[in-house]
């Protein structure tokens, strides 16, 4: 029972995966991916007349909308801050959303998702994973923005058509604002709940 | 907090312990450090084969941080600077990682679906098994016998999920047990369970412990574990000394009536059964009133509908505030003191944390708080929005005795000032010490919370399709639909989707009709394509009014369409014929994808069944404290909902990743119970995939 310990006595702090993904930092990923498809399931379930009329206008809503799924990478960067934590996001939540609640758009969602992931994380990948202000939300809500709505164009067809530039418009403004800004904000509000204590995102 | 005194040395008191083999766990010289503040400092423990020690302590005195250390929790999986030495039968273990610990340790925590992901019990205990690389000739048997032995063979066949707290503690432990451990680390395993689940439970603890296991053990209900029979050899006491006793509680002074209310015929939700049939209640001011009774008897359904919630709220119900098991659930806000004067009375609420002691609280965050913490925030911040009858759902639920006797001193503080105070509670103790009256909802036939149909679905798996790897079939879907996104013809394309659509009823064996359902959308979609781009495309006009509609724009939007519907042809079947387990399943045994991702996708599965219930909690505590705002302000409560769902689900998410670990998911190694293996069927797919989409694009080269 000796009251003073010596340094030699400490256990090492266990070497930060370099990189890897953990199993901890793995499912804190699926939980955000988790959490952003059950609320898309809740406001989906809200408007159910609406996702059916949505059908037709679907092809115009899309633009608008979009912004909302780009939400789960930025978060899932922030939390954990290690390289491939957006995509991981991204296709958990693809896997969610065709796998686990049945979406019918199906298994194509894969591909959306990986794009958008990697739109995403492309700022974070920039910085070095090393910033987390603002403008990197910004930055990567524009990056997924633009990079989905490349794949968009070939998926659908918009080259071509006159609205191409208002669509393009359109998706930047609400990927930023919706990828950029909202994610941030989430952030920032759950750095400060003390959740993220034991994740990556806590201990810088 | 800073300790003078060394620790009260082991007291040994009961049977001798097996003395003969090297200990199963020696701790040197702990010390734990973790957001500044000194835990645990200089503590030594020692456990022989068969032994059974007690931790004690008053409110945070290390006690759980003490067990995370023998568990390697601290400082592997999280945070903290630790000194000392570990050794299991003489080796040391101080720098070996839980999955490592787990071969010859395991723990059960408080929380009991904390550790469970399979969706099957029998898989569930299959799994520790796995994950110890037992030979999948041995499971079926191992997994029977140990069923037999904690006494949950009826419970084989369930699925987890739809398990009471106290049936998935006794899963939780028979898969702790199932691997034969030597030493099984206890922390508060009673805590959060009914009266008859926790003498359940007990009896499962104590006949290990008298069959050779040995126990660390933290727990407060200790009585209960003694009277089903446990032993204890050894005390360890990490305060000063025992815990305090209880204050005496204070004569109440009874008021006028505040609530005369005849409650008939109240339903847990719209559709489901009467719970409560008929019940008096007559609350007088100044005083405690205790529901007690079985899981399923309806207390909370009572406290619900006292304070006004659907459906079957109580008349005049704006006077009741209610506070919630899971207290983090109600806060609105991003400090202690905005959160006591939210809707209320600035200088009440303010007056009210002075008193108790709690102003330095005042610019934390309230979801910092502990647990006890959060508890006394809530109901302070009930009290100061002036509510004359306070209604609360289990206060001492998960708390230790420390925490306990705060909540049960501030309830007996607010009945003096007057206020009526209702709590349903399983602790017999509290409601006998502090309540006035005592209600007993047991009388009635209990009604099992049954779980409600969340936005997961169950797929046949018996269907042709169902019957192929999942992985084949997305390998396929995916090469298909992004084949198609290369061309815009038109007949083929639609020809496709029309074939395909006509075999999903029989190769999924679903009904044409809810199939159309979920091809509606798509249906819709493409109709849009077509208008969108027959309108906005440039080319040779085919009408001028009132809209010009271009033959370029027309056959394009055709071709899009016909690809959209052939697309969703395949995303039906392949929606239709693959369900979630089986799925991830399949990734890891035949895709090969890393088991900790695999893991994390059953984790997912576990946690989106378990949203549905979180979400309408989270939205039922928040209505009831922001009962009058106006629009906007609701508005914005939504979004603090979203924002507690994510706290709770990240915190769930990090007690499965540890409990994972513990279990001994880390190495990566593991063996399959059950081996999913390709079969003729897959093949079948392949061709027939294959022939498909080769006449299609011989299709789509002769015609225009």
């Amino acid at each position: 029972m000796n009251p003073v310990s010596n340094e030699d006595d400490r256990t090492p702090q266990p070497v930060a995966r370099a990189g890897g993904l953990g199993l901890k930092e793995i499912i804190a990923v699926v939980v955000v991916a988790v959490v952003f498809g059950f609320i898309f399931w809740v406001m989906d379930q809200a408007w159910t007349s609406l996702s059916v009329a949505m059908g037709p206008l679907g092809d115009l809503a899309q633009n608008v909308l979009i912004g909302v799924w780009f939400l789960a990478a930025p978060v899932a960067v922030f939390i954990v801050r290690r390289p491939g934590a957006g995509i991981l996001a991204e296709l958990v939540a693809s896997v969610v959303e065709v796998v686990f609640l049945g979406n019918p758009v199906g298994p194509i969602l894969f591909v959306v998702g990986l794009v958008q992931g990697i739109g995403s994380e492309a700022a974070f990948a920039v910085t070095g994973y090393r910033r987390y202000g603002l403008p990197i939300f910004l930055a990567s809500g524009a990056g997924a923005s633009l990079l989905s709505f490349a794949f968009s164009t070939l998926r659908f067809g918009w080259w071509g058509q006159s609205l191409f530039g208002v669509r393009l418009v359109v998706q930047m403004c609400s990927g930023i604002l919706l990828g950029g800004v909202a994610a941030w904000l989430l952030c920032r509000a759950l750095a400060r709940s003390g959740v993220l204590r034991d994740l990556p995102a806590g201990r810088q | 907090m800073s300790r003078t005194q060394p620790p009260t040395t082991m007291a040994a008191t009961g049977t001798i312990p097996a003395a003969s083999a090297a200990p199963v766990l020696s701790a040197h010289g702990i010390r734990v450090v973790r957001d500044g503040l000194l835990i645990l400092d200089g503590i030594d423990l020692e456990v022989t084969a068969g032994e059974v020690v007690l931790i004690r302590g008053a409110s945070g005195t290390g006690k759980s941080t003490l067990l995370n250390v023998m568990a390697g929790i601290l400082p592997h999986t999280q945070d903290a600077e630790v000194w000392g030495q570990i050794c299991h039968a003489g080796e040391p273990v101080t720098a070996s990682p839980p999955a490592r610990r787990s071969r010859w340790m395991g723990m059960l925590t408080q929380d009991p679906a904390a550790g469970l992901c399979m969706q099957m019990v029998r898989d569930e205990l299959a799994l520790s098994l796995e994950l110890r690389e037992w030979d999948p000739a041995d499971i079926g048997a191992r997994v029977t016998d140990i069923a037999a032995t904690t006494g949950i063979t009826p419970l084989l066949d369930r699925r987890v999920g739809d398990l009471s707290g106290g049936e998935q503690q006794r899963v939780a432990l028979a898969a702790a047990l199932a691997g034969r451990p030597q030493l099984l680390l206890l922390d508060e395993p009673l805590s959060m369970l009914d009266p008859r689940s926790a003498v359940a439970v007990s009896r499962i603890i104590a006949r290990s412990a008298s069959d050779g296991l040995a126990l660390i053990v933290v727990e407060h209900r200790i009585d209960d574990l003694r009277r089903s029979g446990l032993v204890v050899d050894t005390e360890l006491n990490l305060g000063s000394g025992p815990p305090p006793a209880a204050r005496p509680v204070p004569e109440s002074h009874p008021g006028r009536i505040v609530l005369n209310a005849h409650l008939e015929g109240v339903r847990r939700s719209p559709d489901g059964p009467t719970v409560v049939p008929g019940l008096e209640l007559c609350l007088h001011a100044g005083t405690i009133t205790a529901l007690v009774g079985p899981n399923g008897s309806g207390k909370t359904t009572v406290l619900r509908a006292l304070a006004g919630l659907p459906p079957d709220p109580v008349a005049g119900s704006g006077k009741v505030g209610l506070v919630f098991q899971r207290a983090s659930d109600q806060f609105l806000t991003t400090s202690v003191e905005a959160e006591v004067s939210y809707r209320a009375d600035r200088h009440s609420g303010r007056a009210m944390l002075t008193r108790l002691g709690l102003a330095d609280l005042e610019p934390r965050n309230p979801h910092t708080l502990s647990l006890g913490q959060q508890r006394r925030v809530a109901l302070i911040a009930a009290a100061a929005q002036g509510h004359q009858i306070i209604g609360l759902d289990e206060p001492t639920l998960g708390l230790d005795s420390g925490a306990s006797g705060d909540v049960s001193d501030l309830l007996v503080d607010l009945r003096d000032q007057g206020r009526a105070i209702v709590m349903s509670t399983h602790d017999q103790e509290l409601a006998s010490r502090l309540a006035d009256n005592i209600i007993d909802l047991s009388p009635h036939d209990g009604v099992p919370t049954t779980s409600r149909p969340g936005p997961l679905r169950r797929v046949t798996p018996d269907c042709p399709l169902g019957r192929c790897s999942p992985s084949l079939k997305l390998a396929i879907a995916l090469v298909t639909s992004l084949a198609l996104l290369a061309t815009t013809a038109i007949v083929p394309i639609a020809a496709i989707a029309l074939i395909v659509l006509c075999l999903v009823p029989l190769l999924c064996h679903v009904r044409p009709a809810h199939v159309s359902r979920l091809y509606l959308p798509a249906l819709g979609f493409a109709l849009g394509v077509i208008v969108i781009n027959s309108v906005t495309r440039p080319g040779t006009p085919l009408i001028s009014e009132p809209v010009t509609v271009t033959v370029q724009g027309l056959e394009m939007g055709l071709g899009l369409a016909a690809r959209t519907l052939a697309i969703g042809a395949i995303a039906v079947a392949f929606v239709l014929s693959t369900g979630g387990p089986q799925f991830v399943a399949s990734l890891e045994q035949q895709a090969h994808i890393p088991i900790r991702y695999c893991f994390g996708l059953l984790a997912g599965y576990r946690l989106l069944e378990t949203l549905g219930r979180e979400w309408d909690t989270i939205r039922d505590a928040q209505q009831v404290r922001s009962r009058g705002a106006g629009r906007l302000a609701r508005g914005r409560i939504v979004l603090v909902s979203v924002f507690c769902l994510f706290v709770v689900a990240l915190r769930r998410g990090q007690q499965l990743s540890d409990a994972l670990e513990l279990r001994g998911l880390g190495s990566g190694r593991r063996t399959f119970w059950h081996r999913l293996r390709y079969t003729r069927r897959d093949l079948v797919l392949v061709v027939v995939s294959a022939a498909l989409s080769l006449l299609t694009v011989l299709a789509c080269q002769i015609l225009p």
